[in-house]
């Protein structure tokens, strides 16, 4: 069995990963409610992982998840209470397990005392006894029930249909008989007569002795794996039956009505190992390799995707065959037809690439899921109360993107935890309810997608900010800036105003490598914040849709594609209403407002551009975010829907260029990006205040 | 489709092209990697033949605004938006014009943990070397220290001194982003 397996390993892998999330989502609300069902998803994920694993010899993935199994399994049939400890220490073993899979998945070797401390601590839970003191024992790879020198007992009981799943009780046998002595009675009493009797099925059922020095519960249990759902089964050592000598009287056939006393039998161990309560390692360790291992190359689509795709495909198939009847034999007095099917084509071919890309975008959940997750380890640790609300899950992002938010996303989320939320006390003094809120929310909005994190914490610090960068030679004393412009600066490389550096953030390096990724993205970061009040991140990404409605323009020999969403209107210039304001460069009277005016031909240093004089040229007037600019061009050329191009995939990104896109004449013309555009112009303030006046 | 060297030049290629073919014959046939050697000016450039994807007469490319003179354009190969990156200049050396007969090598290097396609423009392109490590020497530093990290070793190759390239340190910057202003832009 080696060939074919591999390709079922990745998907088991898949599930298994689903299935931890699943997990992970049920744990976290546990400890709120205690709805029944809730518990049975979790129970059932880990069952799913156990019986995979075991499948694919993936033992001790395998053994790892029957304990947790198990504890769920009495949480289950309710005999055992849901606490929030007991759901921690299950949370750090789907931690566990996540860091197993992966290691598992990559071929190498996972940790192994770091593995026995996580089995440790589950294997505290099924004990009877209150949670052991600390003793100095070290931890050792394997923590099992002491070796009890004697033997085990065995009663094990298949139900009818046990060899029907492929089950044989006789090569259980011969593997006990392999761990040492074994001797086996059957128990008859359920054979039919043998006109009843059907050959698949089994009736018998043993009590089986096996006298072996050293042999541990799970030498056993293990080989019974299989058959585990299948059988009543109950392993029992020596010292714990009633009978005192070694002889074992045999057992009546044991009936599913004894199951419940059996069971539990079943999972307590004996006396509990003296286990050193080390500590464990944090979960934001096991954190950092879960999100860095997991990112697979599949997807999941909605169905209704496909289905559309589907349909759409099929129209563009039937418009195919109309085209090709058309050229067969072509006429001149066809022309008409052959115009409007070439036009149906081009709104079929349009529909598909739509469609093909809206597969590729994926909810936003994806990247929101493991918020809460994060935010309950940190605030625990960092001993600070906050509320959690998240809107805006179903907001659709590329695929590419999500994975490369994620990051980001989290380390602002620690920053509003750590630097933002201040502890109960504080904000009781100020007033403020103890448990601080953090609002995630994501929502689409002109061409763009907005993710915001909004927190009630204490606010930036405006003259704090200032002062800092003034020290660091970022801004000059004495200057003026908005107070974004001011908040923004804490996005610079080491810049921190943070009195304390903790582990989890302080130390300057976080911010600017957000914003620097968010940036890579094509996207930006803008921060708003009230002292006292709370701090908002707002991150902005643009929706990689691939197509964009736009309009040409030229300035020299170049063209540019200025997105049609942005145009609000296009002129031609009177040179009166173009004016010089000191500070800010040339502005233009448009109506009743001001607006900056800016040359496409100085801004992207084009040279020769055709229109010198103001009146040669036109200007298109663009918005962002309700700010309005006029660029000056040479021409307008037509308008267009274009296939956006990433300019990042063998590139980098272009400032005042969201991507670039193939013209009919197979040339390469860049996208404008507004926002960027306004950046460039700012910096090339001074020139453009030469360029204007002519 | 490569350009056209010089008379001499060619004749010193034909040249060097038998020694080649006789040296390998005596080599083992496993040994040694295969070098695309190409004319930059006056010398002899080569690079790892696993890293050519193509090479192409050059079209005309696509100006990226507020970029190093040695940044020709981005350009459209097929589909794809791809850099092309002016070699001459990135030398300092004197650069034609770009008409049609200029080459341009299209190569495959790692950067950011994953693969980019970038063209080159050169003067001309010769010959497919095979190289053995021995044949190999390290490159001298070079005096004022300048760039030159990107020169992974020097090669007699017949007559001539093949500089060998490494591409991914010889194109790394193209990457770099130019620095975002001191102050990030205007948000509000």
């Amino acid at each position: 069995m080696g060939i074919d397996l591999s390709q079922f390993m990745n998907i088991f892998f898949e599930e298994s990963r689903e299935g931890l999330e699943l997990l992970e989502r049920g744990l976290l609300t546990l400890d709120e409610s205690s709805d029944p069902e809730v518990i049975n998803e979790i129970f059932r994920a880990a069952h799913s992982i156990k019986g995979g694993s075991g499948t694919f010899g993936l033992d001790d993935i395998a053994s790892f998840t029957h304990v947790m199994e198990t504890v769920l399994n009495e949480m289950r049939d309710g005999r055992r209470p849901i606490t929030k400890g007991d759901a921690d220490v299950l949370l750090h073993s789907v931690d566990c397990l996540r860091e197993m899979l992966s290691a598992a998945q990559e071929g190498h070797e996972i940790d192994a005392t770091k593995v026995a401390v996580y089995q440790a601590e589950l294997d505290a839970l099924l004990s009877p006894s209150c949670r052991p003191s600390v003793t100095s024992k070290p931890p050792s790879p394997h923590f099992h029930a002491p070796v009890v020198e004697g033997g085990w007992h065995i009663s094990f009981a298949p139900y009818l249909h046990l060899m029907k799943c492929g089950n044989d009780p006789l090569r259980i046998f011969w593997a006990l008989e392999e761990l040492g002595d074994l001797a086996a009675y059957c128990e008859t009493s359920r054979l039919p007569g043998l006109e009843n009797l059907d050959p698949e099925a089994c009736y018998l059922a043993w009590t089986l002795d096996l006298k072996g020095g050293s042999l541990q519960r799970e030498d056993i249990s293990d080989l019974f794996e299989w058959v585990e759902d299948d059988c009543d089964l109950v392993i029992e050592q020596h010292s714990d039956c009633d009978s005192a000598s070694g002889e074992v009287v045999p057992r009546e056939g044991l009936r599913s009505s004894d199951r419940a006393e059996d069971e539990q039998s079943l999972p307590t161990g004996q006396q509990e190992p003296g286990v050193a309560q080390s500590s464990l390692p944090g979960a934001s360790e096991v954190g950092v390799a879960i999100s860095k291992a997991g990112s697979s190359n599949s997807i999941r689509v909605d169905i209704d995707k496909i289905d559309n795709l589907v349909n759409i495909v099929g129209e563009l198939v039937i418009t195919q065959s109309m085209l090709a009847t058309l050229g067969d034999g072509f006429t001149m007095d066809r022309l008409q037809r052959l115009r409007e099917g070439l036009a149906q084509l081009e709104r079929h071919t349009r529909e598909v690439q739509q469609s093909v890309m809206r597969i590729r975008m994926l909810p936003i959940s994806v990247v929101f899921g493991r918020i809460p997750r994060s935010v309950r380890d940190l605030s625990g640790k960092l001993g600070k109360q906050v509320e959690l609300v998240i809107s805006g899950e179903s907001t659709e992002l590329d695929k590419s993107v999500i994975e490369r938010v994620g990051d980001p996303l989290t380390h602002l989320v620690r920053n509003a935890l750590d630097h933002g939320i201040e502890d109960p006390q504080t904000r009781i003094a100020a007033g403020k309810p103890a448990a601080g809120k953090l609002a995630l929310d994501a929502f689409h909005q002109g061409g763009n997608i907005y993710i915001q994190i909004k927190d009630d914490g204490a606010g930036l610090n405006r003259e704090r900010i200032m002062a800092k960068a003034i020290e660091r030679g970022l801004v000059r004393e004495g200057d003026e800036l908005p107070d974004n412009r001011v908040y923004e600066l804490i996005m610079q490389p080491g810049f921190s105003t943070a009195q304390q550096v903790s582990d989890v953030s302080g130390r300057g390096v976080g911010l600017d490598v957000v914003s620097k990724n968010v940036y890579a993205l094509g996207g930006t970061i803008g921060i708003d914040s009230a002292q006292g009040q709370g701090s908002t991140f707002t991150i902005r990404l643009p929706l990689t849709l691939a197509i964009l409605d736009g309009q040409m323009v030229s300035v020299g020999d170049e063209v540019y594609i200025v997105p049609l969403l942005s145009v609000i209107e296009s002129l031609q210039i009177e040179p009166g209403l173009v004016t010089q304001v000191a500070s800010q460069g040339a502005v233009y009277k448009l109506r009743d407002e001001f607006i900056p005016f800016v040359r496409l031909a100085t801004v992207f240093g084009v040279a020769k551009p055709r229109a010198k004089r103001l009146e040669d040229g036109l200007l298109v007037v663009v918005e962002f975010e309700g700010r309005k600019i006029g660029l000056f061009v040479d021409e307008l050329l037509g308008q267009q829907q274009v296939v956006i191009k990433s300019l990042e995939t063998n590139f980098r990104r272009v400032e005042g260029a969201s991507g670039a896109t193939i013209l009919g004449d197979g040339s390469v013309a860049l996208i404008l990006d507004i926002q960027s555009l306004l950046r460039l112009a700012e910096r090339n303030r001074c020139h453009a205040i030469q360029g204007v006046m002519t | 489709m490569s350009g056209e060297p010089s008379h001499d030049v060619r004749e010193e290629a034909a040249a060097m092209q038998e020694l080649i073919l006789s040296a390998t014959e005596r080599c083992v046939r496993e040994a040694g990697e295969e070098y695309l050697s190409f004319l930059l000016g006056n010398d002899f450039y080569g690079i790892s033949i696993l890293s050519v994807s193509e090479i192409r007469p050059w079209e005309s490319a696509t100006r990226v605004p507020n970029s190093p003179q040695s940044l020709a354009g981005i350009l459209n190969l097929r589909g794809d938006i791809v850099p092309v990156l002016d070699l001459r200049r990135r030398f300092g050396l004197k650069a034609d014009d770009l008409q049609d007969k200029t080459v341009v090598i299209v190569v495959l290097v790692e950067y950011g943990g994953r693969s980019r396609v970038v063209g080159m423009i050169v003067d001309g392109v010769s010959d497919v070397v095979q190289l053995t490590e021995e044949q190999i020497q390290p490159a001298p530093v070079s005096p004022d220290g300048a760039d030159s990290a990107f020169v992974a070793g020097l090669a007699q190759v017949g007559q001539r001194v093949v500089m060998l390239l490494d591409l991914n340190l010889l194109l790394a910057d193209l990457w770099e982003a130019p620095p975002p202003e001191e102050v990030m832009g205007v948000c509000g």
